[in-house]
């Protein structure tokens, strides 16, 4: 699903983003991608969508090499990539139903059969009393579950989370977790970035730890820190 | 068909959430439409009456009293024939005593004791071009019948230096105030952009193509130049109608023919700036924010 070869980032003049990295994540892998902050979690999300372009290295998604991929065709990778952040990124003047939709909405879809996604996607989360509502009227944990049923609602391939509990408390954060846990059952590649570090040692899932830019660990079934 | 209904929703939805950004987008639209018209108006006014100067600058061939009617026969044919002149009209030695007396009037016994009539037949030639006068003049110059061609030189040349420059110096003004205008309006585009580069990049990360963030935004622009040119327009004919009726009443002798105003075509030129300044400016001014 997701190739890095010897991926080498720099941020002018010389701060270090990613270096050397490479690495290789299946299909239907659920991946934690931890590490302090600035260690190079969000270069290597911001790569993947290709909103940043590397240094050096080849990077791969869903076979498709990115460095060769024409800008004008950068929407149509993202639409194959459900995107979630720490900050939600919710459009602020939609309301919650019009916020999933839209993401139908730039494939072209806004029909009936869209429209009865979203109302599914978002019972799925739990929002579905919530549908009429505007972003600044839902809590953190509601924002976060409306941003993954946008993210979801196409059923990309590869759905990439940065931070997504990092705004949230405990008890939410595992409800987010939850849902992340059965988008990833559907089939689904996650890779999620984190330093929620209790969190990782629970789901013993493939652990990616970054250490100023260069991969330090990788171990099928790990915690956060060393075992 | 659906996409276009989608892009018009966004658009007055953005208008309507946004409505301080559009009032303050729209004002500016119709305040600098609106003095970019009124100098327009200024401007045409002044024209016309240029014109009418120049108009009067017409060549007035005198004959000899010896020409016969044969000669003034031929030599009508061929002031008509030639491509510059608008209109020749002959004035014969009679009506031109009938012209003398109907301008003095109550004097006219001063001209009772004449012996004979002095005053010579003559052609007056008037020009497609004026500016043309001098060219046209010299073709009659020491022809036999001919005794003297008069255009008043000196004073045609200088009404025309002095229209030019009137002239040029009206067009840079336009000119300028449209460029003002331009950087006025983007500027409040590109304002109310920057204040939802988050939506952009949003509307980015999720896969939307740039023209689909750009069509409602470049609707958005389209409606406020259209609303604010439209506004404008209304204010710049009421306001000349206004000041035409007040000199109207006030200043009855002035020439200037008001009634041609040409309000139709102005109002479709600001019409038309309004809503590409609008338009154009919404979709450049985005151009920053879509390279996420």
């Amino acid at each position: 699903m997701i190739k890095f070869e010897d991926v080498t980032k720099i941020y002018p003049p010389d701060t270090i983003g990613l270096e050397s990295v490479s690495l290789h994540i299946e299909k239907g892998e659920f991946v934690f991608l931890v590490g302090a902050s600035g260690s190079g979690k969000s270069t290597f999300i911001r790569l993947l969508i290709k909103e940043l372009e590397p240094d050096r290295g080849r990077i791969t998604v869903g076979g498709r090499d990115l460095s060769t991929l024409r800008r004008w065709k950068v929407p149509y990778l993202r639409r194959n990539i459900g995107c979630v952040f720490q900050d939600f990124k919710l459009l602020p003047n939609k309301s919650v139903f019009d916020n999933v939709l839209y993401a139908l909405q730039v494939t072209g879809n806004a029909g009936g059969a869209s429209r009865r996604k979203v109302t599914e996607i978002l019972g799925l989360v739990g929002l579905g009393h919530k549908t009429a509502n505007y972003p600044d009227e839902l809590s953190g944990g509601e924002q976060q579950r409306v941003s993954i049923a946008r993210a979801f609602v196409n059923h990309p391939p590869l759905l990439i989370a940065d931070e997504p509990t990092g705004n949230l408390d405990p008890d939410t954060s595992a409800g987010i977790m939850q849902l992340l846990y059965r988008i990833n059952k559907t089939g689904t590649t996650v890779v999620m970035a984190t330093h929620d570090r209790e969190m990782v040692d629970r789901m013993r899932r493939r652990v990616i730890a970054l250490e100023q830019g260069q991969v330090i660990r990788d171990q099928k079934r790990g915690g956060y820190g060393e075992d | 068909m659906a996409k276009i209904s989608f892009f018009f929703g966004e658009a007055f939805r953005s208008l309507w959430r946004n409505y301080f950004m559009t009032i303050a987008a729209v004002v500016t639209v119709l305040l600098t439409m609106f003095v970019l018209g009124v100098v327009m108006v200024f401007v045409w006014n002044i024209n016309a009456v240029l014109k009418d100067v120049e108009q009067k600058v017409e060549i007035t061939v005198f004959l000899k009293d010896s020409a016969t009617a044969s000669d003034i026969e031929t030599i009508q044919k061929e002031i008509l024939g030639m491509p510059e002149v608008k209109d020749s009209q002959f004035v014969s030695k009679e009506q031109a005593l009938e012209r003398l007396k109907a301008d003095l009037k109550e004097h006219q016994d001063i001209l009772k004791d004449l012996p004979s009539n002095p005053l010579p037949a003559s052609f007056e030639v008037s020009l497609k071009d004026p500016q043309q006068a001098s060219l046209v003049a010299a073709r009659f110059e020491g022809r036999s019948i001919v005794d003297e061609v008069r255009f008043g030189k000196e004073i045609a040349e200088r009404i025309f230096r002095v229209t030019s420059v009137i002239r040029n110096v009206s067009l840079v003004f336009i000119l300028l105030l449209g460029g003002v205008a331009v950087l006025l309006i983007s500027n409040t585009i590109r304002l109310s952009i920057y204040a939802r580069r988050r939506e952009v990049e949003i509307m980015k990360l999720v896969g939307a193509t740039n023209w689909f963030i750009r069509w409602p935004f470049v609707i958005e622009g389209l409606t406020v130049g259209l609303s604010g040119a439209i506004l404008a327009v209304v204010m710049v004919v009421l306001g000349t109608n206004f000041v035409i009726d007040r000199i109207r009443e006030n200043l009855l002798f002035l020439s200037v023919p008001f009634d041609a105003l040409p309000l139709w075509q102005l109002g479709l030129v600001i019409l038309g700036v309004g809503a590409a300044i609008g338009a154009i400016g919404s979709g450049l001014g985005l151009r920053r924010f879509l390279n996420v």
